[in-house]
């Protein structure tokens, strides 16, 4: 070596002039046996489990406006439906490969449903259940997901029991992810088990003493991530329902004044489809200031000749810890080709066949429109990793996440997409509202 | 974006995160995730704990059976082979023994018959390795993870982040560095490196993209004994401590494991040798004099660095002492060494 | 169904789009990967609209597979 002095860069051995050197063997053989390492070339995978586990709890109010006394006949109560709901919620990781999910829903409904349509000169005017109905709702229902490489599985269960009620449900969903994970393609299989056992048959000759249905529903997605901060997703499911599908606590009379009241009945077949199309889109503002836009739409038919477009725009807006989502949905529907809010004079002695008086089968519109705040409160009992991995900027413990939301949901048979003549306008279209409260945390 | 740093300490090491990303509740449970991993492998193979397996398989020592390793510890050792191989015996994880001879601390020689003995306990060609099997014949051979196990472990995490998707972060678990991604601009990493006569300055910096860097130097720890010096650097070949090899040496690297080989196998080569043999390897590097002189690589400049660095001469990737000052500002890590 | 055509068009064309689309990297989801980009980002919120407006409209949730039925009144 020469005597360099201190500073100078001496250049050792000089590149080949096209700069490009091949990998010496040795190099070769140490980068090869260092690749072999697991776990060092990244694997793009599905999805992970979650890393944390989380608690949720909601409760909400459902509240909805009293019948107008314009539509209302006079029979039974105008106080129509409040359902207070408390659901919780667990999410848990029970491997590298596994979490479960537990949910459990508790409600109590009151109020008055709407019975049967009335005519009071050329008005339609409702008839709404006389004794208020008090009853409650348990849900339970669970799911386990299973992640393998590009893919993921649930299995689900499920039952649903109320006095006059009973449903059971499982099904089976896998997903699978292609294109280094940028589209996913999904799909679920789930069956379904309903029996019912009306309250108060007597009250009623045609009202059942018991009556079951199962329904199938096929379900299929693809998600596609569109750009960096974009994404689209189309889903569609078919649904095959069989066995007692009428409402037994609604009726429907013919026009004529000495028309008798006859229950409700539906074919006892349904087929029923969507597809839904769903786009996310991200912009960034500032580093603590950003949105996210929410596009849904939703095209549903069945072959009781319903047919419903549902519009649903949200915008996610963060503040640092702060995030407030306003949202608006629109939705239309046509009639069942059965619907009618009264049967022609006389048509109730005959058989009529399948009728049915309810505002759910009518042709409406209904507007929603809905605000919610979510505030993270996080690293609310730091604490230090153990062993010797004390550090600077790690914090664990509980975040909290406190939400609070209003929706105000409005329908009218003029909101339609299409015109309804005021025969079909179902004087019980409902409107209402939801306050809800959430708080969870993750640990 | 934000720029998040998360300072740790593991390994026997200062370590760092800085991770770019949206947000800081995501990159903190990311970097638990790290420390985490981190922490994994400190257990697993720090031969200071006694429930580690590198402490089971010390202990199967002299047992003919051997122990059964897993498929982490099998590819680590199939590594550690191909770096014995490479180095003519350089790289040596057995070599580890020898510390229990050479005390650093006691400025006293280590005494000859002892030192022979343990001798007898260190080379790789002693041991059996047959995947999954591996045999340590000799009662007291010992194998020593240290010395690549921190390297495997910033290549693990700088993994584990760009399986989160982090586009943008540097992994520094005490001066071994591993890149998840450059800076959301693009622009790559500058990483300083420490001046080895004056250890709170930068003597040099390299900018990096990806990949990863790693360095060993001789200054850490030495004594003096008649007026010789004698540096921690141990000659798996010899058992002695090895001179005339350079004041330091840093080379980048697709991993950092393989980086991190080739600066210790460098380390034991002549200085005069050291910058030569790590242009055969194909490796980017700058090796350090121990006359404070530095020589390096026309090719990490112009693979690792920008065509508008402030780097002066386009086939020189370091700035001389001196120079370093005006270019600080850049400098995001300083590159902290271990052995 | 004039719809239904529709809405399959658009499925291919959906596909035609993305198969030409740049693909989006593993280390370039942070924004994808926001909770608020997530297609339900409040699950028990998502139950509990589904499950109101299935019983107060003729049609069913779309958007993930079928669960449970409910006693509507």
């Amino acid at each position: 070596m020469r005597g360099d002095r201190e500073g100078e860069i001496e250049r050792e051995r000089a590149a080949p002039a096209e700069g490009i050197v091949l990998p010496s063997r040795a190099l070769t053989a140490l980068t090869t046996s260092a690749l072999a390492l697991p776990g060092l070339v990244t694997a793009v995978r599905a999805d992970t489990p979650i890393e944390q586990a989380s608690a949720s709890y909601a409760f909400s109010a459902y509240l909805e406006d009293d019948l107008d006394s314009s539509r209302f006949s006079g029979t039974g109560s105008r106080e129509r439906y409040e359902v207070l709901t408390h659901q919780l919620e667990f999410d848990l990781p029970v491997s590298q490969r596994m979490d479960v999910g537990v949910d459990f829903l508790y409600e109590k409904m009151s109020g008055a449903s709407p019975w049967y349509v009335e005519a009071s000169g050329t008005e339609r005017v409702q008839v709404m259940s006389g004794a208020t109905i008090d009853d409650t709702r348990y849900d339970l229902s669970a799911d386990l997901d299973y992640y393998m490489e590009d893919a993921k599985d649930t299995v689900s269960g499920g039952f649903s029991k109320e006095q006059d009620y009973l449903s059971v449900n499982g099904g089976f969903g896998t997903e699978r992810s292609f294109a280094d994970k940028n589209t996913t393609v999904s799909g679920s299989l789930a069956f379904s088990y309903d029996w019912i056992e009306p309250n108060n048959p007597e009250l009623s000759l045609a009202r059942p003493r018991a009556g079951e249905r199962w329904a199938i529903d096929a379900f299929a997605g693809l998600s596609q991530l569109l750009t960096r901060a974009s994404a689209i997703q189309l889903t569609t499911n078919f649904k095959y329902s069989d066995g007692y599908l009428s409402d037994p606590y609604k009726a429907i009379r013919g026009i004529g004044p000495s028309d008798g009241i006859i229950s409700d009945r539906r074919p006892d077949q349904k087929y029923q489809g969507n597809l839904m199309l769903r786009y996310r889109h991200h912009f960034e503002m500032t580093d603590r200031i950003s949105g996210s836009l929410h596009v849904d739409y939703r095209f549903y038919a069945d072959d009781w000749a319903v047919t419903s477009h549902t519009f649903e725009l949200g915008w996610h807006q963060s503040f640092g810890p702060v995030t407030i989502i306003p949202g608006a949905r629109y939705y239309s529907q046509s009639k069942a080709e059965f619907y009618e809010t009264l049967l022609p004079a006389g048509a109730a002695e005959a058989d009529p066949g399948d009728r049915s008086s309810d505002f759910r089968l009518s042709p409406y519109g209904a507007i929603s429109w809905k605000v919610k705040a979510e505030l993270a409160l996080e690293d609310l009992l730091d604490y230090q990793p153990a062993g010797r991995l004390e550090g600077i900027g790690f914090t664990g413990g509980l975040d909290l996440f406190l939400g609070l939301s209003y929706e105000r949901y409005i329908s009218d048979g003029g909101f339609g997409l299409v015109s309804v003549s005021d025969e079909d306008e179902a004087p019980a279209l409902v409107d209402f509202q939801i306050f809800a409260v959430t708080l969870t945390g993750r640990f | 974006m934000r720029l998040e740093r998360f300072r740790f300490r593991a390994m026997g090491s200062p370590c760092e995160l800085q991770l770019y990303g949206d947000s800081r509740k995501a990159l903190q449970t990311l970097a638990k995730r790290c420390t985490r991993e981190v922490a994994r492998l400190e257990l697993k193979y720090s031969r200071y704990r006694e429930d580690s397996l590198a402490s089971a398989i010390n202990r199967s020592a002299g047992d003919a059976k051997g122990v059964q390793v897993d498929d982490e510890t099998a590819a680590l050792l199939d590594f550690a082979e191909t770096a014995y191989r490479e180095s003519d015996g350089r790289f040596d994880p057995t070599s580890g023994v020898l510390r229990r001879v050479w005390d650093f601390r006691s400025n006293v020689l280590p005494d000859p018959e002892q030192l022979a003995e343990t001798r007898a306990l260190v080379g790789w060609s002693k041991l059996a390795w047959e995947r999954p099997r591996l045999v340590l014949p000799i009662p007291g051979m010992q194998l020593d993870f240290g010395g690549f196990v921190k390297e495997y472990a910033a290549d693990r995490v700088a993994a584990l982040c760009r399986e989160a998707s982090l586009a943008a972060g540097l992994v520094d678990l005490g001066g071994d560095l591993a890149v998840v991604g450059p800076h959301p601009d693009g622009s790559p990493w500058q990483v300083g490196i420490r001046n080895p006569h004056r250890p709170n300055e930068a003597i040099a910096r390299i900018a990096l993209s990806s990949g990863g860097i790693a360095t060993s130097g001789d200054y850490e720890r030495c004594m003096v004994v008649d007026g010789i010096r004698y540096s921690h650097l141990l000659d798996p070949r010899t058992g002695e401590s090895f001179r005339g090899g350079p004041a330091s040496v840093s080379v980048t690297a697709p991993l950092c494991l393989v980086a991190g080989a080739a600066t210790t196998i460098a380390m034991l080569h002549a200085e005069s040798e050291s910058a030569r043999f790590l242009a055969d390897l194909g490796l980017p590097h700058l090796v350090i004099r121990q006359n404070g002189t530095l020589t390096g690589d026309a090719r990490l400049a112009s693979r690792f660095g920008r065509e508008d660095d402030e780097i002066g001469v386009p086939a020189v990737l370091c700035q001389a002492i001196g120079q370093v000052a005006r270019v600080g500002h850049r400098l995001e890590s300083h590159h902290v060494d271990v052995e | 169904m004039r719809t239904a055509m529709i809405m399959w068009l658009l499925l291919v064309s959906l596909l035609l789009a993305a198969s030409g689309c740049a693909r989006v990297t593993p280390w370039e989801r942070d924004l994808l990967a926001r909770r608020d980009m997530s297609w339900e980002p409040d699950s028990l919120e998502a139950k509990r609209e589904s499950h109101v407006y299935f019983s107060k409209e003729a049609s069913m949730p779309g958007g993930s597979g079928g669960g449970g039925g409910c006693g509507c009144n």
